[in-house]
């Protein structure tokens, strides 16, 4: 291997890079565009869902009951044209996706010490969200069903006898969040996103680079000189992980002080993350264009392969813990799942190397394997 | 020029378009990959929720209803992992990730349980995943209320004291997705994204290849005029999206992963290739901005993302803040999530479905016009 020839073939496609203005506006402002559009959008709270209440009873009690769904900032109450008139009414699927229906007779069973019933309805066709919504509604019944005891058994044994204590208090729990003490899905996503953004922008440039000195044919001048193919792999991997570290640098600014989630490690730590993942996704980059011949599939294929890679097998959204073992399996096909655990430590958690080795070793043999095999399978001469 | 001529020349075209793409290989794979196995493995998705969460117990207490506590705390859910009292080991499993939470049971438990002194559990949440810290704290406060309860109401009972109280009892349905099976969602959440796709980049790379090549030129001399080579490129690769969602949501999606088809398959189809052309239009749009594959592979990539992130599949339109929401109008996906999801799980008809299925096609109307306008300009 000849460095010098590495260094012009590095210098030749910077200077390419920097003559395609789109090109290079694209690399670098892709990514923040990326990172601020998705953190906006997926900062996945709940928020505003609309609901629609049914209260036959109207009673002081019912409307306590229901002014505590309305009173959170996740419910909104909609008024729709047809209101339900009975118990097993559907729920108007446009325009609400949670109904609760209070029946007459509810304040009289309160008081009386029995048992009252309220019926709900949750829109299932969005899993996730009809979850979480399914988990306020039962923590706001919590809390109504602990503040009506609270005042039943007061009425009934006085408010400090040891009776009232037991049913309503039997044991305090002190919650205390770590690292990220006002539960801000930010905090989640936003250093998250870092590893679905690497997935797709550095391995979207190698591949087209490459792809496209093919399909010009431009690659026939690479053919008949004396680079040679690490060499000329070398040449085109340097300026596209370059370009990925400081991708990786402008979207920490972004996730730190522009979504304002502190930095809890060290800088050490994540630089070197940040090294072995970029080299690692851009070598799989390598790899497809090696297998590919057009920039149309060199394209769909690296987009595709990142989105499906980050966002089912990562475990962005739920922890791999609860996947089912293909798709456990397939998440050791990439590099995400391993940086998602590591950035999600070292960012949020303020973990270190020592804690992280592991994974930081497998990235490094994924970049390794990568590039191995993109050697063995690119030809300077492409199959004609 | 009779219309029959110019059905022909297109469709001559389009066979061009289809015989291209069965001869790049693997550009083929990857579009029969994405209609078969990538939805049924979305199928496996991970779902949100408690499921063997791991959480430490470290047990000061040693005493037989701090045990039972222990052991009634619901497998489903938890996965207890006995912690000794040590720091170093605590703090290094919740770094890793491989505790969710550390729940800490008070020496003196019993004695205080049944002499009505409250003890006070402590739990440590792992909070840098904010929805499963969020789920795992209300749920571990609701289900330590509940078994201290019964610990307490057991004594009770055993002294020969019973005690009733009032309680609002919640009977909650789930309508369109009785069970909240993951796969019902993700498969289709799956399909829509890869139609998506699919539908905006390969005519954008169809057209900015010959572009590229300057075969382009060729075509702009043959008898064709420009919109029959944007239409034939655009429905050449609609129609393969089409025959692609129709395997996708017929064999894999309702044969194979068991999804309810609860509409109509004819509603469902034509919205769908609705859509396909709707999308295709802003690939022909997005073409035009760009010079190269390179170019259109990051302004389509610049397009697409958000387009399939922040249309309603990820996340609820209603809770986004409202410029963003007014942003998110101008995305066909926005309405066809809204049909998908309401032909195949609730069964909607058009009586409900025309108001999101004109305004996609107007969406489509103006991509497509103000594509082909300049399409056409370029060649001036």
């Amino acid at each position: 291997m000849n460095l010098l020839r590495v260094r012009t073939l590095v210098t030749k496609e910077v200077s390419e890079a920097l003559r395609d203005r789109l090109y290079l506006t694209l690399a670098f402002f892709l990514p923040i565009l990326l990172m601020l559009v998705f953190t906006y959008g997926m900062t996945s709270n709940i928020d505003n869902v609309g609901v629609v209440i049914v209260d036959e009873d109207q009673t002081a009690a019912s409307r306590e009951y229901t002014q505590r769904f309305l009173s959170t900032r996740h419910f909104k109450q909609v008024e729709v044209t047809h209101a339900p008139t009975r118990a097993d009414a559907a729920l108007p699927a446009y325009q609400a996706r949670l109904l609760i229906w209070v029946g007459s007779g509810f304040e009289r069973q309160l008081q009386n010490g029995q048992t009252a019933k309220v019926s709900v309805q949750i829109d299932g066709a969005f899993t996730e969200p009809a979850r979480t919504i399914g988990g306020y509604v039962e923590a706001i019944n919590a809390q109504a069903n602990q503040d009506l005891r609270q005042r039943y058994a007061a009425a009934q044994w006085g408010a400090r006898s040891s009776l009232t204590r037991q049913v309503t208090h039997p044991v305090q729990l002190q919650t205390r969040y770590l690292y990220n003490p006002e539960l801000r899905s930010v905090a989640m996503i936003a250093p998250a996103l870092m590893m679905m953004i690497l997935m797709m922008c550095p391995p979207l440039l190698i591949a087209v680079s490459v792809v496209r000195e093919k399909e010009s044919g431009s690659i026939y001048n690479i053919a008949s000189s004396t680079v040679t193919r690490v060499e000329f792999l070398l040449g085109k991997l340097i300026p596209v992980v370059a370009i990925g570290m400081v991708n990786g640098f402008m979207l920490w600014a972004l996730v730190a002080f522009w979504f304002d989630v502190p930095f809890r490690g060290h800088a050490l730590s994540f630089t070197l993350a940040l090294l072995l993942y970029v080299v690692a996704t851009s070598s799989m980059g390598l790899l497809v264009s090696a297998a590919v011949k057009t920039q149309q599939a060199a394209i769909i294929i690296t987009t595709m392969t990142a989105v499906i890679a980050s966002m089912q097998f990562a475990g962005l959204f739920a922890p791999l813990e609860t996947a089912d073992p293909v798709n456990q399996f397939i998440s050791h096909l990439f590099p995400a799942a391993d940086f998602l655990r590591v950035i999600r430590g070292i960012y949020v958690r303020g973990a270190g190397v020592e804690v992280f080795w592991p994974e930081m070793l497998s990235m490094a043999a994924y970049g390794a394997i990568a590039l191995t095999l993109a050697h063995t399978l690119f030809h300077k001469r492409t199959a004609t | 020029m009779s219309l029959r001529r110019w059905l022909t020349q297109v469709s001559a075209l389009m066979t061009k378009e289809w015989k291209q793409l069965y001869r790049d290989r693997a550009l083929l794979s990857f579009v029969i990959f994405i209609f078969t196995l990538d939805i049924l493995l979305a199928s496996g998705a991970p779902a949100l929720d408690l499921k063997q969460t791991p959480i430490g117990i470290i047990d000061r207490d040693h005493s037989a209803l701090s045990r039972e506590l222990i052991y009634k705390l619901p497998a489903q859910q938890f996965t207890v992992v006995p912690m000794a009292d040590q720091d170093q080991a605590v703090s290094h499993a919740l770094e890793r990730g491989e505790l969710r939470g550390v729940l800490t049971i008070p020496h003196g438990f019993e004695k205080d349980l049944l002499r009505a002194q409250s003890p006070a559990l402590q739990l440590v949440v792992d909070a840098s995943d904010a929805n499963l810290g969020f789920l795992l704290s209300s749920y571990t406060e609701r289900i330590l209320f509940t078994l201290s309860g019964e610990l307490v109401g057991g004594q009770a009972a055993a002294q020969g004291r019973s005690v009733v109280l009032p309680q609002i009892d919640i009977q909650s349905r789930t309508r369109f997705n009785p069970s909240l099976t993951e796969s019902w969602y993700a498969t289709l959440s799956e399909l829509l994204t890869m139609v998506t796709v699919a539908c905006i980049l390969l005519p954008a790379a169809a057209l900015v290849r010959e572009k590229e090549r300057g075969t382009v030129e060729q075509l702009l001399v043959s008898p064709l005029s420009p919109l029959q080579i944007v239409l034939a490129k655009a429905f050449a690769m609609t129609s393969v999206v089409l025959l692609g969602s129709l395997v996708a949501v017929g064999l894999v999606m309702h044969q194979l992963v068991g999804v309810p088809f609860v509409g109509s398959p004819w509603v469902f189809f034509s919205l769908i290739a609705l859509y396909a052309i709707t999308s295709s239009g802003l690939g022909v749009l997005a073409s035009t901005f760009a010079r190269n594959s390179g170019q259109v592979g990051l302004i389509v990539v610049l397009l697409v993302m958000p387009i399939i992130m922040l249309s309603g599949t990820w996340s609820l339109r209603e809770s986004m803040p409202d410029w963003l929401q007014n942003m998110v109008a101008f995305s066909p996906m926005t309405y066809f999530v809204d049909i998908a999801y309401g032909v195949l799980l609730k069964g909607s008809d058009m009586a409900v479905l025309w108001p999101k299925a004109l305004k996609m096609s107007l969406l489509g109307l103006a991509f497509w016009a103000l594509g082909v306008y300049r399409f056409q300009r370029q060649f001036r």
